[in-house]
């Protein structure tokens, strides 16, 4: 408690000193000029606007929904999966919208379509291929995606199934099919499953043993009392104890 | 071969400086005060600071969690493995996490993942899907969950794990810890009751009795100090400051006096 204290009390110190300095040497470049192009001074203001942003703009998306494929991630606003029934192919599609970011606590966010109808597709041959993962805030797409040519991405997306299905609000996309999985296997259940009621109990028996041996360490040191004896005396104290017991000894010799 | 994806807006910024730095001949030079001069490299400075580290890790391996925990990791081997037959305890995996490797560069992990080996699966190259709702801890709990292991993480040379065992130390490591596994059905609410069990009557006094041995009698001197460190003056703030207004004890104090009246 004490050492936080001073701690925060340091800590203020030195953010006063920071402010105080800043401010002194803020003054000072202000007075002071050098001679510029007027573009080369726009040209360094974009340029570290730019790199800010981009610095900002990755934290964002770090921290948005994701999608993830056996070889890429994408970021997503918010996961949205489709199953689409095209009729022609007599195959059910499952359509992953990505490349949009929403990290709630990072202000930025981009819708997965943006305001001209442009988006970006992960589309698989079976909505089986894809899987929610934490609550749908990722999503799994077991395949490697290959992206299709544009003229392939126009025809795609002027197949009846998906214009019913998407016709309105995307008019643009750039589309990636994930053909196969080389992930997807048959779950292995675990066979040595036990409760956590056996682990508790054996946790205990085991700490409660380690705990025995470690209590014996107290033990020796509240027999020894020396180490209490040095906070309760003060240096002159211990001072003055030493003189005493150095004279006793001195008187000691004398008497031999 | 993968495509190379690069941001059109990464575009448009790189041809802006360019087009500015060719009009350049159009415009004469101004006197310019420096805080205008260095300001701009000053934020780009502590954007770097706060947020670069972050583009490097989105760069990096990727481990997620049921717990809907995104982090970056250095490597996606384990550090540790258990699968001992006859033991009552599943074989768990942990996991170092929160570093970074991309292009030659390397941050070592720093926090840790001790979960279930069932619950692990690895997709593709890059990511590592954790099926168990994880319980963030301090890393200090690894020496009660797991002393072996975690002996290992913080003296292993690639590892930036920092059990925090002494108060005094400024930053520790973060455990994401859990005994469940969604993808086979082991989670219920009872079972995560249990888990939490674990973490607060075992792991914590077994973590307390290990420091306990690493210390020997230090311990307990640190202890002393720690309670005779309490007992302080006040500051001379806080006594002018007691003139005005009574302070948060004498206000208890005051408090407890008048249920004592009641």
């Amino acid at each position: 408690m004490f050492d936080l204290q001073n701690r925060a009390r340091k800590s203020t110190l030195v953010l006063m000193t920071i402010i105080i300095g800043g401010l002194l040497l803020l003054l000072f470049t202000f007075t002071i000029s050098y001679p510029m192009n007027f573009m080369e001074i726009l040209a360094i203001w974009t340029f570290c606007g730019g790199a800010a942003g981009i610095a900002y703009l990755t934290t964002v998306k770090f921290h948005s929904p994701i999608c993830l494929t056996e070889d890429e991630t994408y970021t997503t606003f918010n996961g949205r999966t489709e199953v689409v029934y095209d009729k022609e192919w007599d195959a059910h599609l499952g359509v992953v919208f990505v490349n949009g970011f929403n990290a709630a606590k990072r202000v930025l966010s981009k819708d997965d379509i943006s305001t001209s109808g442009s988006t970006t597709l992960l589309v698989t041959p079976s909505p089986f291929m894809i899987e929610t993962f934490a609550n749908g805030r990722f999503i799994i797409a077991r395949g490697k995606p290959h992206q299709l040519s544009r003229q392939e991405a126009v025809a795609f997306l002027n197949r009846p199934s998906i214009q019913a299905a998407f016709g309105d609000e995307v008019r643009s996309a750039t589309v990636h099919w994930l053909f196969a999985s080389t992930s997807m296997h048959a779950d292995e259940t675990p066979t040595d499953v036990s409760t956590l009621g056996d682990l508790t109990a054996t946790l205990q028996k085991w700490h409660g043993e380690v705990a025995g041996s470690a209590e014996i360490f107290g033990e020796e040191f509240l027999r020894d009392l020396r180490a209490i004896k040095m906070f309760r005396e003060s240096p002159l104290e211990r001072m003055a104890r030493e003189k005493d017991y150095q004279k006793k000894e001195g008187e000691k010799t004398d008497d031999d | 071969m993968s495509k190379v994806r690069f941001p059109i807006y990464h575009v448009i910024w790189i041809l802006a400086i360019i087009g500015l730095l060719l009009m350049k001949p159009m415009f004469r030079a101004i006197n310019v005060p420096l805080v205008f001069i260095f300001l701009p490299f000053i934020v780009v400075g502590w954007a770097m600071v706060v947020y670069g580290a972050l583009y490097w890790r989105a760069k990096s391996f990727i481990v997620v969690t049921e717990s809907s925990v995104r982090q970056s990791a250095n490597l996606l081997t384990p550090l540790a493995e258990t699968d001992l037959g006859g033991d009552p305890f599943p074989p768990m995996t942990l996991q170092l996490v929160g570093g970074a490797a991309w292009k030659g560069g390397a941050i070592s992990d720093k926090d840790a993942l001790l979960v279930r080996k069932s619950a692990v699966e690895r997709l593709g190259k890059r990511t590592l899907l954790i099926y168990s709702p994880t319980q963030p801890l301090p890393g200090e709990l690894l020496l009660g969950l797991a002393p072996a292991e975690a002996d290992q993480a913080m003296r292993a040379a690639h590892s930036g794990f920092v059990a925090k065992t002494d108060s005094t130390a400024k930053t520790g490591s973060m455990l994401h810890f859990s005994l469940l596994d969604s993808l086979h059905g082991i989670d219920s609410q009872k079972l995560r009751a249990e888990q939490a069990f674990i973490v607060d009557k075992i792991a914590t006094s077994m973590s307390h009795t290990r420091r306990k041995v690493y210390q020997g009698t230090d311990y307990y001197i640190k202890k002393i100090r720690g309670l005779a460190s309490a007992i302080r003056r006040e500051t001379p703030r806080e006594k002018l400051g007691g003139f005005f207004k009574p302070s948060a004890d004498a206000e208890a104090s005051a408090a407890a006096d008048r249920e004592r009246v009641k």
